[in-house]
């Protein structure tokens, strides 16, 4: 069995063959997609040391369960982002809670300081912002609410609270901007199999 | 929490915005939401694009430490039915490799009916890679064929509010509405079909309801009652086909609604 010609091979294709233990297929995949996944962990994690190491870990998660893969359910760009985004969030929010429970245990009277800290945070990624061309279709409110939480690791809840908003608006906001943008990366005219970065 | 609270969580869920609680909910309401399914598909599919847009290429060093730790690190053995979210749970990797056990798939976890899947794996003995070869080719070449699946549902799964806006070619349109409230069609001109959505909707008052129209020329036709929830949020599927051009009108009308409008006109809508 000869490996397919990588450039032309599907990102689908590679994953079914990571998922017999082919580390040279995972080597292609590595390359074409680790971008994308250190991408998405920068935004959310914002630190680059802290970033490299979740992105790693996303990196040996894809090996790991690359099994797990099921192409009925999606693309395989779609289910390394889930992987990813879902890695960094859990980093910032484990990192939080021990932060908010150091800073409940130390002041008594602390109200709800973790709106405070994500607040912070999310300035400071506003702050680094650059490529921002395909969330610039969004109203600036349905931005706000996507942008607090898939890259400021807020829930909806949080972003309600943190924008005094009903949590009903919230969740319309999202889930309109979140049409929005589909419409905009749609129709994305991109050459099969044609990998990420490079 | 009620259904319809559920169904508006698919796009926070796949956001990964929703606290641990209500994500176990929405997990379990997840395997037999098909509109739901979609929806998060859908956002992920998107997020996915997105990902292209911020992309940051790593230090070259980082491959070398990520290909000598995936050489040994152990691979899971079998798929694990996990509907819900797609992403794996921290579950400890099996030692297939140094124990020889193959961990058995639990049957009625398999995922696609068509996919060999758990036999490979139930015997107790190390598979022959040549086997585990021969199945994974099979998935992949079976990938092909889902996709043509994937795509017959979309087309004839029309039927509720999330299956509308999951459609590949929804788009949403701002509703001008009455001061205070925020309102949105989301329509998809392949179905013909609409999904009115609203936050701060006022009550309509008791034995009253709302109620939508379509209205092509003059013609106003019934579209559907709803009353607003606590927060005076709603999310609804016009039951009357819907097309370009048309006029999408809301009204307060009796309860159980009227065959003509005779309430005052709150929003109308071209759709575009």
């Amino acid at each position: 069995m000869t490996p397919p010609n990588e450039e032309a091979e599907t990102l689908e294709h590679l994953l079914g063959r990571v998922a017999t233990g082919d580390e040279q297929a995972f080597g292609s995949l590595y390359d074409r997609t680790s971008s994308l996944v250190l991408g998405i962990v920068r935004r959310v994690v914002r630190d680059p040391a802290q970033s490299e190491e979740v992105a790693q870990e996303v990196m040996v998660d894809m090996w790991r369960t690359a099994q797990r893969f099921d192409p009925e359910r999606g693309s395989a760009k779609a289910w390394i982002a889930t992987i990813a985004h879902r890695r960094a969030v859990d980093l910032v929010r484990s990192v939080q809670a021990s932060r908010d429970r150091s800073e409940v245990y130390g002041r008594k009277d602390a109200a709800t300081p973790e709106f405070d800290v994500v607040a912070e945070q999310v300035i400071s990624a506003s702050e680094h912002a650059d490529v921002r061309t395909a969330l610039d279709v969004l109203t600036t409110i349905q931005r706000e609410v996507i942008e607090l939480a898939y890259y400021g690791s807020m829930t909806y809840r949080q972003v309600a609270e943190h924008l005094d908003t009903p949590l009903g608006t919230v969740k319309t906001r999202m889930r309109d901007g979140m049409v929005r943008l589909r419409q905009a990366l749609e129709p994305a005219p991109e050459p099969p199999g044609h990998g990420v970065s490079e | 929490m009620n259904d319809n609270d559920l169904h508006q969580l698919a796009t926070p869920f796949a956001l990964d915005a929703i606290g641990d609680e209500e994500r176990r909910r929405f997990e379990a309401h997840l395997d037999g939401c098909h509109g739901c399914r979609q929806t998060v598909a859908a956002v992920r599919e998107t997020l996915g694009d997105l990902a292209e847009e911020t992309a940051v290429a790593p230090p070259v060093s980082m491959r070398d430490s990520v290909m000598q730790r995936i050489a040994r690190t152990p691979q899971d053995a079998a798929p694990r039915e996990d509907a819900s979210s797609g992403s794996p749970t921290p579950v400890p990797p099996p030692r297939q490799g140094e124990t020889h056990e193959a961990v058995p798939a639990p049957r009625e976890a398999v995922a696609p009916p068509d996919a060999p899947v758990a036999d490979d794996t139930t015997g107790g003995d190390v598979i022959p890679l040549g086997g585990r070869r021969r199945w994974a080719a099979l998935v992949t070449a079976a990938a092909g064929i889902a996709a043509v699946f994937i795509a017959a549902v979309l087309v004839l799964g029309g039927d509720t509010a999330e299956d509308v806006i999951a459609a590949p070619d929804a788009r949403v349109i701002e509703v001008e509405a009455p001061a205070g409230t925020t309102a949105s069609l989301t329509f998809s001109p392949d179905r013909m079909q609409a999904v009115f959505t609203a936050d701060d909707l006022a009550d309509p008052g008791d034995d009253s309801t709302y109620q939508l129209w379509v209205i092509a020329g003059d013609v106003p036709r019934p579209a559907g009652t709803f009353v607003p929830d606590d927060d005076g949020s709603v999310q609804v599927l016009l039951d009357e086909e819907v097309e370009t051009g048309q006029i999408i009108g809301l009204t307060i009308e009796p309860e159980g609604g009227s065959p003509a409008p005779t309430g005052d006109i709150l929003v109308a809508q071209p759709v575009t």
